[in-house]
């Protein structure tokens, strides 16, 4: 029988339990037991049960109520948000080059450069005040994955769409046509105006409301917590503190990070009909592997490793062998192809100091573009080099001729010709759409996810450390 | 008269009292036996609504002492209780 009033008592709410456990179970050890008072604690823990549940849900419910009020309320203050648009026609016929051009005209358009003009504009005066907080790079980088958007469409011919989102109705369509001229120009195409917008769009109050709510939810049950909980709540958020601020500590013995990139373009010969086209993947691919072999060879980074003025990874360098600090510095190195960007590649280096990363992507970018640097019939004419004689009788002819001429005779005297020569074949030039920047804020380590993983660790840990002991009702 | 927070009420009136010496009092001056879980289902919502407070104790059994406000509200109570009593006894008198 005192089987079935311990198991009856375990049936409680918890927060109850934790509360008048011990003292009920002490109560049920005094009592001669019944049927009766079986049923007397199971009627009184359903009783319990379903007042903790809906006092629990009264106070989660009116939280998240209040959450999602406040959400509207903020809503409503925000100023409002209007989308510019405007419309840039590519032709009649679906033709993928033209989608090609928009593409590349688009990435030139939104480029760091570009952009930083327009948001820099007297008569415009973008995000004012986010660039007092924030770095430009950063506004810019912001501009273009929240508020600038381009559509390609291809229904009727090829166009495209480019909207701009921002609180002046004004400044918004002055960016779209500002942004479209530049980018018409670009593609060679037309542009129609940018629309004004009439109303705002945004803010979302919808969302307002949902993420109100959900904040409000999470709120809720961590008051519940408190009010049933509050010194096993308080102990867990001491535990997930501590996990948050051990590891912030950590995160900052960790040095920061900062990543430079570049991007390059390589342009083939054009053809005869002189349409400049870009490379294919596979071309473009075929064209890095072997670059990158060469550029990013270990001598070439080496080279770059050893320079004085940069001395990079001066400490391991004492430590390891100069082989693994390159494979250590190839791992902080990533030359890439950006998919939305035909015929280019970005080169990035991630480094401790700023300028030394900024400085080995110019470096890097340097190599690229001198090893496809062709010197023409003309650069040929006016290099002197020290040359035999004879070799002068070859000036005069045709580059192809020239360059059989003096390879016939003086190949090992004068190489860069031959070199020169084989070049023409391939990639003619590379542009540098971006140089190397120089990064203002740290991309490694994320302090503030370190963080948060500490919190949540600290919150896992504390709640496994503080699990609730059952409630134990002796049975003598 | 079988409330369980009147009755316990009317227990704690004299003195400080665990919990299961609430139900043998109350068995003895009510002849009301309090199942366990009405007792302390009792209980709790005395202590929420600030009627009644645990005492300190080093004892596994946690005694209950009633408060002034709880002494107040057992005090209306039993004048309420005591109207009806007279006015009833009254009537019968007279019936």
């Amino acid at each position: 029988m005192r089987r079935w009033l311990a198991l009856a008592a375990k049936l409680y709410p918890q927060a109850w339990r934790e509360r008048y456990g011990a003292e009920f179970a002490c109560l049920l050890d005094g009592v001669e037991p019944r049927w009766s008072d079986v049923l007397d604690v199971l009627r009184g823990a359903v009783t319990m049960q379903i007042k903790a549940m809906s006092s629990y849900l009264k106070l989660v419910a009116a939280v998240a109520a209040a959450g999602a009020i406040v959400a509207i309320v903020v809503s409503f203050v925000l100023p409002g948000l209007y989308l510019s648009s405007a419309v840039i026609q590519g032709g009649p016929t679906n033709d993928p080059q033209i989608a090609d051009r928009l593409h590349q005209a688009w990435f030139e358009v939104t480029s760091r450069g570009s952009l930083s003009e327009v948001i820099q504009r007297p008569d415009l005066d973008l995000y004012k005040g986010q660039r007092r907080r924030q770095p430009l790079e950063d506004v810019i980088e912001g501009m273009k994955s929240k508020d600038l958007k381009v559509q390609i469409l291809h229904d009727h011919g090829v166009s495209a769409r480019v909207s701009f989102l921002y609180p002046d109705r004004y400044k918004a369509k002055a960016v779209v046509d500002a942004l479209t001229r530049k980018l018409a120009d670009h593609a060679h195409l037309e542009v129609a105006a940018a629309s004004l917008p009439e109303a705002p769009i945004g803010p979302n109050r919808l969302a307002f409301m949902v993420w109100g709510l959900s904040i409000g939810l999470a709120t809720g049950v961590v008051a519940s917590s408190f009010r049933w909980r509050a010194k096993w709540t308080m102990k867990v958020i001491g535990f997930g503190l501590a996990g948050c601020v051990i590891a912030a500590a950590l995160s900052w013995l960790i040095p920061n990070r900062y990543t430079s990139r570049s991007i390059l373009r390589v342009l083939p010969t054009p053809k005869a009909d002189g349409v400049q086209r870009y490379m294919h993947d596979a071309e473009l691919a075929a064209w890095m592997q072997k670059k990158e072999h060469e550029i990013l060879g270990n001598e070439s980074l080496s080279q770059i490793i050893q320079k004085p003025e940069l001395n990079l990874y001066e400490k391991e360098r004492e430590k390891q062998p100069l082989e693994t600090v390159i494979e250590t510095m190839r791992r902080n190195l990533k030359v890439e192809r950006p998919p939305q960007l035909h015929s280019a590649f970005v080169i990035s280096f991630t480094y401790t100091d700023r300028f030394k990363a900024q400085w080995v992507v110019s470096a890097l970018v340097t190599r690229f573009v001198d090893s496809e640097v062709v010197m023409t019939e003309a650069d040929l004419m006016e290099y002197h080099p020290p040359r035999p004689p004879d070799v002068d009788g070859c000036i005069s002819k045709t580059w192809d001729a020239y360059v059989a001429c003096i390879t016939g005779h003086l190949g090992t005297v004068f190489p860069a010709a031959e070199k020169s020569r084989q070049r023409r074949s391939g990639p003619e030039s590379i542009n540098l759409l971006e140089p190397a920047s120089l990064p203002e804020t740290p991309t490694a380590p994320n302090r503030f996810t370190v963080a948060a993983l500490g919190l949540l660790a600290g919150l896992l840990l504390g709640m496994l450390a503080l699990r609730r002991r059952p409630l134990t009702v002796s049975t003598q | 008269v079988s409330d369980p927070t009147l009755l316990i009420l009317a227990s704690l009136a004299d003195g400080e009292k665990h919990g299961y010496a609430m139900m043998e009092d109350i068995e003895r001056f009510a002849e009301v036996r309090l199942g366990p879980g009405t007792l302390y289902g009792a209980i709790t919502r005395l202590e929420e609504r600030g009627l009644i407070r645990p005492v300190a104790s080093e004892d596994r059994r946690q005694p209950y002492c009633i408060t002034a406000s709880g002494r107040k509200v057992l005090e209306e109570q039993t004048a309420s209780l005591d109207r009806v009593l007279k006015t009833v006894l009254k009537r019968l008198k007279h019936a």
